[in-house]
């Protein structure tokens, strides 16, 4: 595939949120990135999918009573993760947000950090920026890692194989 | 919104290029140009764009440097329109068609009669109509070349996107997701090669999960 087919097509973020959406469950919400930071990102409240069709099927499931095992089914027909709120956790800072996988948008994004009440209005912007920055910067290198993992070698045979063992094990 | 309240709701983009000379006197000096202009300052439009204060929508005071939090830029981009309901200038129009034919007894009105009478109309209305203003959070990294536009709407990007340009003579590139990939693998030094990043997941069937296993 070309990189002006890869740009033209544009799933590359559908792709991303449904292997964030994979990665959570397989690992507990636990990831691990560059400098041997540790953080936790969860699927929140809200996930829509859809596929390649024009124009798309999508399923949205949202609030409480979607599972882990509603996401497979949809994915296994051909679904790919068009955008979800997540919850992510670090060391500093927790929050929410939606990513919409075709131009990256984020949505709704509440940070929780500890100076995030902060009086004067100085502070507050320097807080929220901080904290901003950081999540950009956790999904920027989340998506290095999910570029890195596809675009190698060892995707077809090995990620591809985990994936569908993942998809299928638990909807057993 | 969002840059100091509620939730954020963001679009983000990588600046190309830098401010020719000092941040804060070139910023200041183009912010001051693109500065917001009321609607009643400028006759006969019904839309006006422009830079007001990150924290305070009616002020166009930049001079006391409160836009430049080091190492950002954070202002905010007013858009101001005036717009009639289309159901009231219908109304308005069939009410002064009505009286035109009255007064020039007249049954019928010609085509240029009809234009001419449908912008004096609207003139008429535009001026009564309150502009209504939209207001969009940006904050610019300068550091990192990194802005955030505080909006997800398409439309309100592609105009801040223009606005942004024809102030600061730079050019912002979306980050959506096969720049961002481009940015990340130039970050790491270990390019990727995007063309070899098949779409990972474009065949779950049934089928191909049981050859797998």
């Amino acid at each position: 595939m070309s990189a002006d087919t890869v740009k033209q097509n544009n799933q590359l973020g559908r792709d991303f949120i449904t292997y964030l959406c994979y990665k959570s469950d397989e690992n507990e919400g636990l990831f691990e990135i560059a400098g041997a930071k540790r953080l936790h990102l969860w699927v929140g409240d809200k996930v829509i999918l859809a596929d390649d069709n024009t124009p798309p099927n999508s399923i949205i499931y949202s609030g409480e009573y979607f599972t882990g095992a509603d996401l497979k089914q949809a994915i296994r027909s051909g679904k790919r993760v068009s955008e979800a709120q997540f919850k992510i956790e670090t060391d500093e800072t927790a929050g929410t947000f939606m990513i919409r996988g075709d131009r990256f948008d984020i949505v709704n994004l509440r940070i929780h950090s500890s100076d995030s009440g902060a009086d004067d209005s100085e502070a507050q912007f320097y807080s929220r920026m901080h904290g901003m920055e950081q999540i950009n910067s956790i999904l920027d290198e989340l998506y290095y890692q999910f570029l890195r993992d596809i675009s190698g070698q060892s995707w077809e045979h090995e990620g591809y194989k985990k994936f569908q063992i993942w998809l299928n094990e638990k909807a057993a | 919104m969002g840059l100091y309240t509620g939730s954020a709701s963001y679009v983000r983009y990588k600046v190309e290029g830098e401010l020719h000379g000092s941040l804060k006197e070139t910023g200041l000096l183009r912010l001051k140009e693109c500065s917001f202009r009321e609607l009643d300052e400028l006759s006969g439009r019904d839309r006006t764009i422009g830079w007001v204060s990150v924290e305070n929508m009616a002020s166009i005071f930049f001079d006391d440097l409160h836009f430049a939090k080091d190492p950002y830029i954070a202002v905010s981009l007013r858009i101001d329109t005036r717009r009639i309901p289309p159901l009231t200038l219908k109304a308005a129009l069939l009410r002064e068609e009505m009286s035109y034919k009255k007064h020039t007894n007249k049954e019928r009105l010609s085509r240029k009669e009809k234009d001419t009478l449908k912008e004096q109309v609207k003139n008429r209305l535009m001026k009564k109509a309150l502009p209504i203003p939209v207001l969009y959070d940006v904050c610019w990294n300068t550091a990192t070349g990194i802005l955030l536009f505080f909006s997800t709407n398409k439309k309100a990007n592609a105009e801040f996107m223009d606005f942004f340009l024809s102030t600061f003579e730079l050019t912002l590139t979306p980050l959506f997701p096969y720049e961002l990939a481009q940015m990340v693998g130039a970050g790491k030094k270990g390019k990727i090669r995007l063309e070899n990043a098949v779409s990972p997941f474009a065949d779950n069937s049934w089928s191909k999960i049981k050859a797998i296993m």
